[in-house]
């Protein structure tokens, strides 16, 4: 069996599977299309884990107009996390709703990749359809 | 690969890892694992399905805290800041998480993650509590 680096690994799934990159220093920048969106995810590679990042919508405005509505928001993602498996939603510090992968480089075999990989965009749809993120994109 | 397998497989690894499994229900395919961190003993509920693995240990309850927004605003920080961390909620129950996919089980991959959700037990006991 030839072993391949994991950087030409990945860049051959990406291929398979249709997705534009391009190769950084640190990993990836996927594009990947969602109907007419096109979605950038970042992918860091570490000696453990490959990361798979999107980061999207700020929400410190609603913090700041809606302080209720804040902890709503945030409440509603923490139980997304309950929800769907393959990816983990988080916060970074300026209030960018971040979604993640951490796949493990040992379990990283083409069937894992995609099907983790796929949650990606399920998971921006959904945030997408929270109320008040849809009125937020569709302004 | 069907989900009593994956149950058998599980059950399998606990005892290699010499885990003691207090609790199972065959029909519905969870297993409950005794665990001891720090001096506290908590209880690990592994749930089983024929795509996934899936493993909740329980934080604390919502209500005992003053500040949710806080609290909320510390578990999605912890969830972006920390690789290893899975933060969720569940009703008024906080709880770290882990997932493994079935394509990617084995025993290396799946001690890996769950000693993930006692790492996350401590760093909610010391940094987000």
């Amino acid at each position: 069996m030839i072993i391949m680096s994991i950087k030409k690994k990945l860049s051959w799934y990406f291929e398979l599977l249709g997705i534009k990159y391009k190769e950084t220093p640190e990993g990836f920048i996927l594009y990947y299309r969602m109907g007419d969106k096109r979605v950038s995810i970042l992918v860091k590679i570490y000696e453990e884990w490959v990361e798979f990042r999107w980061i999207g919508l700020n929400i410190g405005s609603i913090k700041q107009r809606s302080p209720d509505l804040y902890v709503i928001l945030l409440e509603t993602l923490l139980k997304l996390n309950n929800v769907i498996r393959e990816v983990k939603i988080g916060i970074d510090e300026e209030d960018n709703i971040v979604v993640l992968i951490h796949s493990h480089r040992d379990a990283l075999f083409f069937d894992v990749f995609e099907s983790e990989f796929m949650a990606i965009p399920l998971t921006i749809r959904a945030i997408l359809e929270i109320e008040p993120l849809k009125r937020m994109v569709s302004k | 690969m069907e989900a009593d397998r994956v149950f058998r497989r599980i059950e399998r690894y606990m005892k290699l890892l010499g885990r003691e499994i207090v609790a199972f229900d065959k029909t519905k395919n969870i297993l409950r694992v005794r665990e001891r961190v720090r001096d506290e003993e908590v209880v690990v509920e592994i749930r089983i399905s024929s795509e996934w693995v899936m493993g909740l240990l329980e934080l604390g309850k919502i209500g005992d805290y003053k500040n949710s927004c806080e609290l909320f605003r510390k578990l999605l920080e912890a969830n972006f800041d920390h690789p290893e961390y899975v933060y969720s909620i569940k009703g008024d129950r906080i709880y770290a998480v882990m997932y493994v996919s079935v394509d990617a089980l084995n025993l290396d991959v799946f001690y890996s993650e769950y000693r993930r959700l006692f790492h996350a037990y401590r760093y909610f006991k010391d940094v987000v509590k």
